[in-house]
């Protein structure tokens, strides 16, 4: 049995590591050739494994804190895009009338890169962050709310916005027919419909917007953490480091988002299969 | 479901409390935008100096946050505090200006001189340094002088592709204008597809993509300034073959005009003592950058995060001046010239007369009356 095991997780874990491998090799080989350039992977890992300390060379804040705050403006502007796309979402997937009356304006809205944003989130909100809105002139006290910026908050929430108000709908318009005319041949007011019969369908689509906004709320913040006046960010971080060519920071950003979009997406998915558990049993 | 809605309110009651208390400042809060690198290290010099500033002058910034926050005192009187925002460079600075996000900035007069021909009324009240613009070859390129350069270039077959920071870059068009006065060819590579020229020019979207480009060989050299320079020397990839200052026409281009001071019109008129006061700091600053080379590297390197062998490389190479001399002032008006023969102006600084340039563009009287005081009290040599 314990033989089993240990195959087993030899057979799981030895192809998936092939690719990342492979990567370090030509990296290492890389590096070598143009150190002046490319990092060598020992000073990433150094970079990776001092995530408290200041970085020595370049104007930034310690990388864990650059994590954090990264992290929380994606999740300020990523929660505020699920309150507004998944009831908005709903009525339009639910009303005619309303999809009606919103449709053109998103259509047109939607293509739009959330980067090509950055510049009317700048003019529209300026240096103004949560610190700033609640304290004023003292927000510098605040670390964390005054590194919160209201553009990038904004372009966030703009990113994962449509893909989130989008599954929402589809998920919506596709709830069979017939069990909604069940629900109410058994007496089910329209609240208990929504509730009992609408939403539990829908969910599986709305996690899944869920799942791509999250991923696209990570692509966005890297670009948005240029805006002026930041000294923090994962993003911050990666354009600093462009621009007194200490690589081996940008690159230390790039695994953790990698890792950190890995976690986020796994969590997702956990959420959704346990809250759409219904969803494998349905025949 | 008690306890959610208990640490609700817990959370509402610590956002509301501090709403009731507002923070407010003793004294005016003045917003500066700088750009970060060791151009304006008058303005970091001065936050890192506080004690020596405080037993020497009396005026000296004091650290309340770390690089955000300083009280600016005279004596033992507190009279303003300046929040300081790292707001990039290029057009960034006079633009968050324009937007009233930033009071004074520190940056380059290139892009101030840009938002002040679009009709805004920013004024540059001092000059931070001159010159640090270089010819920079990759290491096998086989040349060490503008001479050498000009000769290999006429030989060359293939064109020489040359970066530059941005359009309008100080640099790029001294550049330009030598390439006329030696009769070498050039072209836009991003224009004229098809033609061929001696030199190519490439626009590196700022100094960022400057070592990656030279690297992999996407350019031959490029023409920037400081510390972009040092920084390709040091890491080995590039060399020094001239300072842009040496190019022809001789003599025009010496103290070429880089970084200034400049602050918003109504600024200059609501804060003027504390402007002066500032102003005083800055030229204190410089006078002792310019006397202890080694304070001012170690600093520069302490404040920009960029490793002190660049920095000494750098901080000499760039020369700091906080008062306007009559050459920066024949730089300036020789760089606008310039821009208004390839029509670059369009608005306020378009075909002014140099006699005009200083109303239009300067406001100098706090920094004449600000050195007045300080050589009045045998502060400033």
């Amino acid at each position: 049995m314990k033989h089993d095991w240990r195959k087993n997780a030899f057979r799981r874990i030895v192809p998936g590591a092939i690719i990342p491998f492979f990567i370090l090799l030509v990296w290492h080989l890389a590096s070598s050739g143009h150190g002046a350039v490319i990092p060598t992977v020992s000073e990433v890992v150094d970079v990776l494994t001092h995530p408290f300390r200041a970085p020595p060379n370049l104007d930034s804040k310690p990388l864990f804190d650059s994590l954090l705050i990264s992290v929380l403006r994606v999740i300020t502007g990523y929660v505020l895009a699920g309150l507004t796309a998944v009831p908005l979402g709903i009525l339009m997937g639910r009303f005619t009338k309303a999809r009606n009356f919103f449709w053109p304006v998103i259509e047109v809205l939607r293509p739009i890169c959330p980067i090509a944003w950055l510049p009317i989130a700048i003019i529209v909100f300026g240096f103004s962050s949560f610190g700033s809105f609640f304290w004023g002139v003292g927000a510098w006290r605040h670390e964390f709310a005054s590194q919160m910026q209201f553009a990038m908050v904004a372009v966030i929430w703009w990113g994962a916005f449509f893909p989130i108000l989008l599954n929402t709908i589809d998920g919506v318009k596709g709830v069979r027919l017939l069990y909604i005319e069940a629900a109410r041949m058994l007496g089910a007011n329209e609240w208990q419909i929504f509730r009992r019969v609408i939403l539990p369908a829908s969910l599986p689509s709305v996690m899944t917007g869920m799942r791509v906004g999250m991923g696209i709320a990570w692509m966005v913040i890297i670009a948005a953490e240029i805006f002026p006046g930041t000294r923090a960010g994962l993003g911050y971080m990666i354009t600093t480091a462009h621009q007194v060519a200490e690589y081996e920071y940008a690159f230390a950003c790039i695994i953790i988002i990698g890792i950190l979009g890995f976690l986020i997406t796994y969590f997702l998915k956990c959420i959704s299969d346990y809250v759409c558990r219904w969803q494998t049993k349905e025949r | 479901m008690k306890g959610f809605v208990k640490i609700c309110i817990g959370l509402l009651f610590l956002l509301i409390v501090p709403l009731t208390f507002p923070e407010d400042e003793a004294v005016p809060v003045l917003r500066i935008g700088h750009v970060g690198h060791d151009h304006q290290i008058a303005l970091y010099v001065a936050c890192l100096e506080t004690e020596r500033f405080r037993k020497d002058y009396g005026i000296y910034l004091k650290e309340v946050k770390e690089k955000e926050v300083y009280d600016l005192y005279e004596g033992q009187k507190k009279l303003a505090q300046l929040h300081l925002f790292k707001v990039g460079g290029g057009s960034r600075m006079p633009a968050s200006m324009e937007r009233g996000e930033i009071d004074i900035g520190f940056g380059g007069v290139a892009s101030v001189a840009f938002f002040v021909d679009k009709g805004n009324s920013f004024k540059i009240l001092c000059p931070l340094n001159t010159e640090g613009d270089m010819l920079v070859m990759r290491k096998s390129f086989p040349v060490s002088n503008w001479k050498e350069f000009v000769e290999q270039v006429k030989k060359s077959e293939k064109p020489v592709k040359i970066g530059y920071k941005a359009p309008v870059a100080v640099a790029k068009l001294i550049f330009v204008r030598a390439l006329e006065e030696e009769n070498l060819s050039y072209l836009e590579s991003s224009e004229e597809r098809g033609k061929s020229a001696k030199i190519e020019l490439v626009n590196l979207q700022g100094g960022k993509n400057m070592v990656p480009c030279l690297a992999s060989g996407a350019v031959d050299g490029f023409v920037m300034n400081q510390p972009e320079v040092s920084r390709a020397v040091v890491r080995g990839l590039g060399k020094v073959v001239c300072e842009l200052a040496e190019l022809p026409p001789e003599g025009k281009w010496n103290d070429h005009p880089c970084c200034c001071i400049v602050a918003r019109g109504e600024i200059v008129e609501k804060h003027c003592d504390e402007v002066k006061c500032l102003l005083k700091v800055i030229l204190m600053a410089t006078q002792l950058i310019n006397e202890d080379k080694e304070l001012a590297i170690k600093d520069a390197s302490k404040w920009t995060k960029i490793s002190e062998e660049i920095e000494r490389d750098s901080v000499p190479s760039i020369v700091y001046l906080a008062i306007p001399t009559k050459r920066w002032k024949a730089g300036m008006v020789t760089w606008i010239e310039m821009m208004n023969e390839i029509g670059k102006f369009k608005g306020d600084l378009a075909n002014l007369k140099a006699e005009d340039v200083e109303a239009k563009l300067y406001d100098f009287s706090l920094v004449d009356e600000a050195e007045k005081e300080l050589k009045r009290s045998w502060f400033l040599n």
